[in-house]
C-alpha cells in the first residue's frame, strides 16, 4: 500500500501548494476554498491508507514475486443477485420528480427509497 | 488458442457466494429478472455501456435536429424555443449520459478482469449506482414531456439565466434533480473502484504493474470524488433558488452569479477529464496490442495521467476569462502546463507505434482515428489559453468545435475502438470485419466533415447557441458541410448497429484470446464465468498473459 499513500500524499501536497499560489495571486475566496478542501480530504485517503500499512505485512499484491496459489482460499462472500438496487433507484427517481412536480410524489418516492434501503441494509 | 488452462496454474478456490449466471445455475433468478437484479459487475458493465450508447443515440437525434435546422439560413424546422431546449438537452445527455457513463460502463467490465479479482468490492453499491443513473437520465429528459418543455438556458445552466424568474416551469428543475441523481450514481462507481483497485488485486499485480486503463480509472475516480460533490451542491443551491426563494447567486440579495460559474466550472473542468481519462485509458490498451510491442514509457504514462488529474482542479476558471473577473496569469499557466502531461502521452503513444509492428484492425483504425482528433483538438486547447485570442472567439463555434475534436473525438473514437476490441470477450463473438471498416471510414470522414468547418465558423465570429445566421456573410458553405458531415456521421452509427445484428446472426466463435492480448481479461474464457477466474497466470510484468504465452512456446520441445 506504500505506492498508494504516497502518490495520494504527493497528490495532496501539489493542491495543497497550488491553493497557497492561488490565494496570494488572486484573494478570490470560492476557488481558494475548495482547492484547500481537495487537499485536505485527499490528506484524510491518504493518511487512512499510511495507517492501514504501517500495521499490516506486505500483502501479496504488493510484492513483487507474489504467486498467485498466495491469493488461494475464500476471497470473501459476494452479494448474490438483489432487487432492492432497482427499488431504491426507482424511488430516488420517483423522489426527484416529487422535488420537481409536488411533494405528493416525493413522500411515496422518498418512502420506497427508505423501504429499499433497509431491507438492502437488513439481508 | 483454446488450450489456455493446460500449463497455467489452478487457483483451488476463488470461490464466490454468487448463484446468479447461466454458468453457476440452477438457483438463481434467469431471464430478464436476472439482469434486473444482477449484481454482477460484467452484467451491470454492459448494461452501463447499452444505457450510455442509448443516450448517445437521443443525444445524437437531437444534434442532427439542429444541424438540420443550420444546414440553411433562415428558420425551417425548428422554433428558436425548441431549438434553445435541444442545444441544453444535448449537451447534458452527452457529457453526463453518454461520455461519463460509457467510461463507467467499460471500468465496470474490466477494472475486476484486469487486476484478476472476482468482482468490484461493493457489487450492490455498484447495481445502485446504475439504476440511479438510468432514473436520474431518464427525469432529466422527461422534461420535454412538460407543457413548457426541457431545459433551455445551456448545459452550463448560468445563472441569473436559469433562476425561476428567467426560466420557469418544472423543466429547469427536471435538469437540476435528474442530474444530482446520475451525480450520485457517479460518485458511488468511484467509491467501489477505489476500493477495488486498492482491495481486490491479485498477487504480484503491483501498483506499477496494473494495466494502464485501471491507472486512468483511478485518477477518474479521485476526480469524481472530488468534483462531483461540488456540482451536487451547486445543483442543490439552484433547486433552493428556483423553489424556495433563496439567494445564493442573485446579486440585489448579496448573492453572487459568479459564485455559480466558479462551482459549476470547478466540476466541469475535471468533468473534461473524467470524460477523456477513460478514454486514454482504452486507446492505450489497445495500441500496445496491435502494434504488438509493449506501451513506450509505462511509468512516464502513469505519472503523467496523476499529473493531468492534479493539474485538471487548477484550471476551471479558463472558462471564465470573458467575465473579466478571474485571475487570468494562474488560469493562463495552469492551463499551458496541462498540454505537457498530455504531450508526454502522445509521445508514449506515438513511440509504441513506431516501435511496433502494426496490424490495422478495426479496433486499432478507431485508436488511430482518435490520435489523429484528439491531437487537432489538443492543439486548439493552448490556444483558447490565451486569454487575448479567447476574448475574440468566447462562445463562438471555435469552441463548439474544439470541445467536440476533444471530448466527442476522444469519446466516440475510442468507445468504438474499445467496443471491437473487448466485443469477443464480452460476447464470446466477434464483430465484422468488412463492416467495421465502413464504419471506421463513415466516422472519420463524417466527424472532420462536421467539425472542422466550424472552426472556420468560429473565427468568422458566428455564435454558438443561435437558431438561425443572416446569408451571404461567409456562413453559408461552412454551415451547409457541417450539416453534411453530420448526416454522414448518422449513416456510421446504423452501419454499427447493422454490423452488430449482422454478426450476431453468423455468432461467429472468437475464442478466448483473439487478438493475443497481454492483460489478465484474455487469460479467462469468452464470456467469463461469474467468478471472473478458473485459474490465473502468475504476475511478473505488466503483461502476465503475453509473458505466459512467451513461457508456454519458449517451453515447447
Amino acid at each position: 500500500m506504500k505506492a498508494e499513500w504516497r502518490g495520494l500524499g504527493a497528490f495532496a501536497a501539489f493542491i495543497a501548494l497550488l491553493a497557497t499560489i492561488y490565494w496570494f495571486m488572486s484573494y478570490e475566496r470560492a476557488g481558494s476554498l475548495l482547492l484547500a478542501t481537495c487537499a485536505v480530504s485527499i490528506v484524510i485517503f491518504g493518511a487512512y491508507l499510511a495507517g492501514t500499512s504501517r500495521r499490516r505485512a506486505p500483502l501479496p499484491e504488493d510484492r513483487t514475486d507474489a504467486v498467485p496459489e498466495e491469493g488461494a482460499g475464500e476471497v470473501g462472500v459476494f452479494a448474490a443477485a438483489s432487487v432492492w438496487p432497482p427499488v431504491i433507484g426507482l424511488g430516488a427517481a420517483l423522489a426527484a420528480y416529487g422535488l420537481a412536480f409536488s411533494g405528493w410524489l416525493a413522500l411515496p418516492g422518498m418512502a420506497l427509497a427508505l423501504i429499499g434501503t433497509v431491507a438492502a441494509a437488513l439481508r | 488458442m483454446a488450450a489456455r488452462p493446460a500449463g497455467g496454474r489452478r487457483v483451488t478456490t476463488l470461490d464466490v457466494g454468487r448463484t446468479i449466471g447461466p454458468a453457476a445455475g440452477q438457483h438463481g433468478p434467469r431471464g430478464l429478472v436476472a439482469w434486473l437484479t444482477t449484481v454482477d459487475h460484467k452484467r451491470i458493465g454492459i448494461l452501463y455501456c447499452w444505457t450510455a450508447f442509448a443516450f448517445f443515440c437521443v443525444g445524437g437525434f437531437m444534434a442532427s435536429l439542429m444541424r438540420a435546422e443550420l444546414a440553411e439560413p433562415e428558420l425551417q424546422l425548428l422554433s428558436t424555443q425548441a431549438y434553445n431546449e435541444l442545444f441544453t438537452m444535448h449537451g447534458t445527455v452527452m457529457m453526463f449520459l453518454f461520455a461519463v457513463p460509457m467510461g463507467t460502463g467499460f471500468a465496470n467490465y474490466l477494472i475486476p478482469l484486469h487486476i484478476g479479482a472476482p468482482d468490484m468490492a461493493f457489487p450492490r453499491l455498484n447495481a445502485l449506482s446504475y439504476w440511479l443513473f438510468l432514473g436520474g437520465g431518464l427525469v432529466l429528459l422527461s422534461g420535454f414531456l412538460t407543457s413548457r418543455g426541457a431545459a433551455d438556458f445551456g448545459w452550463t445552466g448560468y445563472t441569473p439565466l436559469s433562476d425561476a424568474v428567467r426560466s420557469p416551469g418544472p423543466g429547469g428543475d427536471l435538469w437540476a434533480t435528474g442530474l444530482a441523481l446520475t451525480g450520485i450514481a457517479s460518485t458511488m462507481s468511484a467509491i467501489n473502484f477505489v476500493t477495488t483497485v486498492t482491495s481486490l488485486r491479485a498477487p504480484g499485480m503491483t501498483m506499477f504493474r496494473l494495466p494502464i486503463f485501471v491507472w486512468t480509472m483511478l485518477g477518474t475516480s479521485v476526480l469524481v470524488l472530488l468534483a462531483f460533490p461540488v456540482i451536487t451542491a451547486n445543483l442543490a443551491m439552484l433547486f433552493l433558488e428556483r423553489n424556495y426563494g433563496l439567494h445564493f447567486f442573485d446579486p440585489a440579495f448579496g448573492g453572487s452569479p459568479l459564485l455559480w460559474q466558479h462551482l459549476f466550472w470547478f466540476f466541469g473542468h475535471p468533468e473534461v477529464y473524467i470524460v477523456v481519462l477513460p478514454f486514454f485509458g482504452v486507446v492505450t490498451e489497445v495500441l500496445p496490442v496491435f502494434a504488438r510491442t509493449r506501451l513506450f514509457g509505462y511509468k512516464a504514462f502513469v505519472i503523467s495521467t496523476m499529473a493531468i488529474a492534479a493539474y485538471s482542479i487548477s484550471t476551471w476558471a479558463h472558462h471564465m476569462f470573458t467575465t473579466g473577473a478571474v485571475d487570468l496569469p494562474f488560469f493562463t499557466a495552469t492551463t499551458l502546463i496541462i498540454a505537457v502531461p498530455t504531450g508526454v502521452k502522445i509521445f508514449s503513444w506515438l513511440a509504441t507505434l513506431w516501435g511496433g509492428r502494426l496490424r490495422l484492425r478495426t479496433p486499432m483504425l478507431f485508436c488511430l482515428g482518435f490520435l489523429v482528433v484528439f491531437l487537432i483538438g489538443g492543439l486548439t486547447g493552448p490556444m483558447l489559453a490565451a486569454p487575448m485570442f479567447d476574448q475574440h472567439v468566447h462562445d463562438t463555434y471555435f469552441v463548439v468545435a474544439h470541445m467536440h475534436y476533444v471530448l466527442l473525438g476522444s469519446a466516440m473514437f475510442a468507445m468504438f475502438g474499445g467496443v471491437y476490441f473487448w466485443w469477443p470477450k464480452m460476447m464470446g463473438w466477434r464483430l465484422g470485419e468488412r463492416a467495421g471498416l465502413w464504419h471506421f471510414w463513415l466516422t472519420f470522414v463524417g466527424f472532420n466533415l462536421t467539425f472542422f468547418p466550424q472552426h472556420v465558423l468560429g473565427m468568422r465570429g458566428m455564435p454558438r447557441r443561435f437558431a438561425d445566421y443572416p446569408e451571404g456573410v461567409g456562413y453559408d458553405t461552412a454551415h451547409l458541410l457541417s450539416s453534411i458531415g453530420a448526416a454522414v456521421l448518422v449513416v456510421s452509427v446504423l452501419v454499427f448497429l447493422g454490423n452488430v445484428v449482422a454478426s450476431w446472426r453468423r455468432r461467429e466463435p472468437a475464442g478466448d484470446d483473439p487478438w493475443e492480448g497481454s492483460t489478465l481479461e484474455w487469460a479467462t474464457t469468452s464470456p467469463p464465468p461469474p467468478h471472473n477466474f478458473d485459474w490465473l497466470p502468475p504476475v511478473r510484468s505488466e503483461r502476465p498473459v503475453y509473458d505466459w504465452r512467451r513461457g508456454q512456446e519458449s517451453s515447447e520441445p
